[in-house]
């Protein structure tokens, strides 16, 4: 069973996952994971207080951090996964490529 | 399809299956319509017997649940929100694990959960609201795979007149 803390959990995606939260709402608590200054994936938790997060929930917080199944999403809480990893778990989930940035411009070598 | 010591329920209209994949733990299947969520993972343990018939039209998204889980299916008209309002029915199933009940929208992976059935309806509710605002305050930063959620969401979630 994948069962997981909801107070380990927030804790992982703010502090390991780098999310923005966002506590402005009404019934939830929002984790925005941000890469390259792009919005990757948002997940919510309900305000209030601690409580475990069942296997079946576990699963579907999963798809919706995009990623790609309750077990990553184990391991991350676990520590069992890195931020750059799951990064790339989500951009390969969701199709996204990281934003190209453009080189400096090289030098010709062309001196007159 | 037919699943051993699992409940086979249908829930709504229309796909047709065009490609089936049955895995170690898994059903995967496409179907051809044009639903915004063509494609689904679906446990069947333990040693699940399942015939597929490609090519059959397939009426319903075919949920394949564990036995002694609350399994019911809401429509909802409204959500409840004096700023926004549904464009169309949201068939949301309700599971419950444990003493944890989740409100599920499968197509778009849309959920809430909380202590009871209504309190994860509730939640689903204004989650979907919420996500739509997240994404509304945020939606230069959004990626492609995020700007196509939030379409999603204000297909379905419009504001009041």
């Amino acid at each position: 069973m994948a069962t997981l803390e909801s107070d380990k959990v927030r804790e992982i995606l703010t502090s390991k996952l780098k999310c923005e939260v966002e506590k402005s709402k009404r019934d939830h608590d929002w984790f925005v994971v941000k890469d390259q200054g792009q919005v990757l994936a948002t997940t919510s938790m309900s305000k209030g207080s601690k409580e475990t997060l069942r296997d079946t929930l576990v699963s579907y917080m999963a798809k919706q951090l995009k990623l790609g199944g309750a077990g990553n999403f184990v391991k991350l809480v676990g520590c069992k996964l890195s931020r750059d990893e799951c990064i790339t778990i989500i951009r390969n989930v969701s199709g996204v490529k990281p934003p190209v940035v453009p080189s400096p411009a090289k030098p010709t070598g062309k001196v007159r | 399809m037919a699943a051993s010591n699992a409940c086979v329920q249908n829930v709504a209209s229309v796909p047709y299956v065009r490609v089936a994949n049955l895995g170690h733990d898994n059903f995967q299947s496409g179907a051809s319509s044009n639903w915004r969520y063509q494609q689904a993972d679906t446990a069947a343990q333990p040693q699940p017997n399942i015939t597929v018939y490609l090519g059959c039209p397939v009426s319903g998204i075919l949920l394949v649940e564990s036995e002694n889980h609350l399994n019911s299916v809401r429509y909802l008209t409204d959500i409840g929100d004096v700023k926004y309002r549904l464009t169309e029915v949201l068939a949301v199933s309700v599971e419950k694990d444990d003493n944890q009940y989740i409100a599920v929208e499968p197509r778009h992976g849309w959920y809430g959960y909380g202590n009871s059935e209504d309190e994860a309806l509730r939640r689903f509710s204004s989650a979907i609201v919420e996500q739509l605002e997240i994404l509304e305050e945020r939606k230069n930063e959004l990626s492609d795979s995020m700007h196509g959620e939030l379409a999603q969401l204000k297909q379905i979630v419009a504001p009041r007149r």
